[in-house]
Parts: structure tokens; sequence; C-alpha cells
């Protein structure tokens, strides 16, 4: 298996953000991990990834304990994160030659690497331009490609489809497929149900930080099981809009 | 005008809520800056020309410009008028506490650091944005790029160049160098770079800070990086100065002034890596930047002032202890820093937006 959390919880102050969570998603399948705003999906994903500590529970990815060794964890997976986590002040390029060789890579395959992602993307002729200048689809593939250069065998993706055009969202989506294929393990958030059903072969619905429903895609139709577990609010009639 | 009256209320909670969501007691670079410039102005600012009034009321205006219609930092163009735009950057600065300080500290000193306050307050705009990159060479480690690119975009660090080529014009126009002058610049310069100092994660916002996290690096080697980065960009500006010393006032002088400035990069590499872990704020680009600890500041001040007194006293065995406890603390502190970030990164995560 490749991404194993425990009893995940995580508390600021006397807010539970993440109530005990457990996952498993074993190398070659693409979880997809759901739920509506505030449900906990990204301060889950931040521990799964180091960024924010658990107060209580574990994470193991490839069998080693991110909090053991976190330094190893880091090497073997790669993280879209939330926020994109890039630096204002380094052009889209600068990130990538930097990561390069921090991950064990030569400059040499850095560059190699990094032009054929950038050109899939079609963010190679934009890759000098400053990170705090570029647009949010920009910005969000440079991450993606960042979170893909070093070969990961697990991947980490806070909502990797929103604010991408729609060609490069299908290249991305085509990457997945194939990383999945080789044997890599993909954890995705997402609140696009329709991608999700697509690509996904397991689920996991979270609400109020608790897993509520998890299982197979093509049992039942996501929509369904979704709104079964996270009604929506009910309907208003708004005479004064229109 | 009535119906900026939220707006204006709005900016008035705002300033409030900041001072006392961080509670009262801030202490700020440019209070530092000017603090040490009123400590300099004795000996160093009377080299400088006499400015007529004029001039300065003419610079005066013409920053004044270029602060009311930059495109960061100026209100909206809609759907506020020019004169909303005016009230609203006229109750920006009325309500913010640090205005009335730095006008009273500054009106004591003289014109020069007026100008620089009136920039403060008034937080300069970015005037150019573009997308051209130019700092550092390119074969220079990137993340060590990152951080000297965003640092000479700091006013504070615009600053601390500023008074290093003041200084260097200085050598070259007056052959006789004021000793005073010499010991005094270092301690300057490292007081108003201080800011990024005592923040070194202050330039790379959250998601920077994020993707430090991400990286295949220990908490110790990310403090590493940062310290590096410092050390070249205080190393060039204090080299300067030194080469200036060398050259004007020979060699014994000179190389007291490079064991300050080494004791003064030591000194501050070990404090900033300690306060950058424990108390750290933003610094924005094209802006001052206030907030962070007093206790910090004032640390980082008195700290300064030890390798400028050992350099004054006469005494070379003072110099070398001073060098010796420098490196010592740099040791120790930058090691604990980069032990204490791993168990300290949320907190430090909140603290930059």
């Amino acid at each position: 298996m490749s991404i194993r959390a425990a009893g995940l919880v995580k508390r600021f102050g006397e807010f539970t953000a993440v109530a005990g969570v457990d996952l498993t998603v074993e190398a070659g399948a693409i979880h997809g991990f759901l739920g509506p705003n505030g449900s906990g999906k990204s301060t889950t994903v931040k521990m799964l990834t180091g960024l924010l500590i658990p107060t209580a529970g574990t994470v193991e990815i490839d069998g080693i304990s991110l909090a053991a060794d976190p330094v190893a964890v880091k090497r073997s997976i790669g993280v879209l994160p939330e926020d994109l986590a890039l630096f204002n002040a380094l052009t889209l390029w600068e990130h990538l030659t930097l990561a390069g060789p921090l991950y064990g890579l030569t400059a040499a395959e850095t560059e190699e690497r990094a032009g054929q992602l950038l050109r899939y993307l079609d963010l190679f002729a934009e890759r000098h331009t400053e990170a705090g200048q570029a647009s949010y689809g920009m910005r969000k593939k440079t991450a993606f490609a960042l979170a893909l250069l070093h070969n990961p065998k697990t991947l980490f993706l806070d909502e990797p489809f929103e604010g991408i055009d729609p060609s490069s969202a299908e290249n991305m989506r085509e990457l997945l497929v194939g990383l999945a294929a080789k044997g890599a393990a993909i954890f995705i958030t997402s609140h696009i149900l329709d991608v999700v059903e697509k690509l996904v072969g397991t689920y996991s619905i979270l609400s109020g930080g608790k897993v509520v429903a998890s299982g197979r895609t093509g049992d039942r139709p996501l929509k369904d099981v979704y709104f079964e577990h996270i009604p929506r609010p009910a309907g208003e009639e708004f005479a004064w809009l229109g | 005008m009535a119906r900026l009256g939220p707006l204006l209320w709005g900016l008035v909670k705002i300033r409030w809520r900041t001072l006392l969501g961080r509670g009262s007691a801030e202490i700020t670079g440019e209070v530092l800056l000017l603090l040490a410039s009123a400590l300099a102005a004795e000996r160093f600012l009377n080299y400088l020309p006499e400015l007529p009034i004029g001039a300065v009321v003419a610079g005066l205006a013409a920053a004044w410009l270029a602060m009311s219609w930059g495109p960061e930092g100026a209100p909206p163009q809609f759907p506020l008028t020019r004169v909303d735009r005016m009230v609203v950057r006229l109750t920006e600065v009325a309500v913010n506490p640090l205005s009335w300080v730095l006008l009273y500290v500054t009106a004591q000193v003289s014109p020069w650091v007026l100008a620089i306050a009136v920039l403060a307050v008034f937080e300069w705009p970015v005037v150019q944005r573009g997308k051209r990159v130019s700092a550092g060479p390119s074969r220079w480690p990137a993340l060590l790029r990152k951080d000297v690119r965003a640092a000479l975009r700091l006013f504070d660090t615009m600053i601390a160049g500023g008074i290093t080529l003041m200084f260097f014009a200085y050598a070259v126009r007056e052959p006789n160098m004021a000793v005073e002058a010499a010991w005094i610049v270092p301690v300057v310069v490292a007081i108003s770079n201080s800011n990024l100092t005592l923040n070194a994660f202050g330039t790379d916002n959250g998601t920077g800070f994020d993707r430090y996290l991400l990286l295949p690096m220990s908490g110790a080697g990310i403090v590493r990086s940062k310290t590096q980065s410092l050390l070249v960009l205080l190393g060039t500006l204090l080299g300067l100065v030194c080469l200036a010393v060398f050259w004007r006032l020979g060699w014994a002088i000179g190389v007291t002034i490079f064991i300050e400035s080494l004791s003064l990069m030591l000194l501050m590499a070990g404090w900033g890596a300690w306060t950058s872990v424990h108390t750290p704020f933003p610094l924005r680009a094209y802006r001052f930047t206030d907030g962070g600890s007093v206790l910090a500041g004032l640390v980082a001040f008195g700290l300064c002032l030890i390798p400028g007194f050992a350099a004054a006293s006469g005494l070379w065995w003072v110099r070398f202890v001073v060098l010796g406890g420098a490196f010592a603390m740099a040791w120790q502190l930058v090691g604990t820093a980069g032990r204490r970030l791993e168990s300290r990164r949320e907190l430090i995560r909140a603290r930059l937006p």
C-alpha cells in the first residue's frame, strides 16, 4: 500500500477540523476525497503531506512514517497543495529548476523534464514569468508540474482542475491516468463530481471532519451517494433576482 | 462625501484591529532606522550638503504624486472619484499612530530622515510591476536568488543599500574620512536591514513557506538556506563599506571595521534565525513594514551596537572577543532555530499571509 492514515485528528483550539480519519490508498489507485467547503479535506491533505502536524493519528507513505522521517517522505511524494505553495519572487521555470536538484535530479534531467511538462501544459512560452505576476491557472499548472517533476510514487492533488483551461485539464487527466497505470498512488480532492467520477476508482466523502461514506465509483452514481450524505440547502425564492 | 463614511470607518477599524490583534507593543524597522539615523546624524549627516527648502518641497510633492497614484496600494479607480481617493489615502495615514510618531521623531532630526518617514507612512506603491527579473547571476542557487531578489524589493533593504552608497560617495568626496563614520555606518546598515534579518520568511508569504515545507529539506536545512541568503546580502553591503574604509583610512582601521562587520553579520544571522522562527511577520515588496516583537527589535538594536562599541574602543582583544562571541551565538542560534522550525511550522505559517 502507498498511503495509510490512521485516526487522523486535527484541532485548532476548541475547533475540531478533522475528527478521526482512516484512509488507505493502494499503489496504482486514484482515490477521490470529496466533501463540502469546510469539511476538512484540505486540512487532511496538509496532514498527509507534512504541512500540518496532526493532533492525533499516524501517516505512512510507502511504509515510511511521516513523523519519523519527514524528509524521506517528502522525497517520495508529489504535492499540489491548496494554495499552490509558490515563491512570488521566482519565475515558473526557476521553480522547476530549483526543485529538480533537491530531489536528486541532474540539471540536464531537470531541464529536460521541466521543458516537457511545461510544453504539455501549454506553459512553456510563459516560463519566465514570475509566479507573483502569473495568473492563477499558470500558477496551478506550475505547481502541478512541480508535483510530477521527480516522478513521485505518491501524489496528493488538492483541487487540481479548478481554474485550469479545458485542454490543459484534459492533458493533466491523461497524465494522472498514465501515472496510476504505472503504479503510483494518487489522492485527489475535488468539488467537481463529474470529473472525479470519470477519473477515480475509489472515493471517500468527508463531512464535519469525518468520513461519512466511501466506496468504488461505478457501483452507484457518485452524485446520488454524495447528496445522500451531504444534503443541499433548502430552496429559496429570489423574487428580487432577475 | 457621506457615502464614504462606512469605508473610512472600516479603515479605522482595520487599523485598530491590527494593532490590538498583534498587541499594542510593536516596534518597527522604520523606528529602529530612525533611532540609528538620529545617532548617526550628528557625525554623518552633517557632511551632506544642505538642501534648499524648495528642493525638499518639490521632492516631497513628487513622492506624493507617485505614492498616491501607483497601481498598488492606491484606492480603486471605481467607484471612487479622485477626491474620494485622496480622502481615503489621507484617512489611512491619519488613523495610523505610526504616522504621528514618525512625524514627531523625524522632525527633530533632518529633512532627509523626514523624507524617509513620509515614504514610510504613505507606503510608496509599486511603480513598475513587470515580468523582467534581474537580481543574481543565473548560476546562483535558486533559493538564494529568490531571497536576494525579494530582498532588493524591500524599502528597508533599499535604504541599507542607499546608506552604503552614500557612504561610498562620501569616501570618494572626502579624503579625510572621519573614523567615527567608519564604525557607525556598518551598524546603521545592519539595523536598517533588520526587518529582513528578523523575518527571514517574511518575503516568502505563507505559500512560499509551504513550498519550503514540501521540499525535501530538514528544518535545519531551511534555516541554513535563509542564513546563507542573509549573509550574502549583508556581506555585500558591509563589504563595500569595508572597501571604502580600507581605501581612505588604511589597513589598521580597515581590519577593525572588517572585524566589526563580520561580528555584525554573525550576530544578526544568529539572532535573525532565532526571531524568524519565533516571531515571524510578513514583509511586503515596495513597502515599509510594521509589526514584529518589541523585544526582538530592541535586542537586535543592542546587538548591533556591541561590535560598533568594540570597534570604537581601541582595544584589539575586545574586538576579537566580540567576534568569537558572535560566531558562537550564530552557531548556536542557527542550529536551534533549525530544530525549532519543525515544531513551530504551523505558527510561522499562520502568521504569514
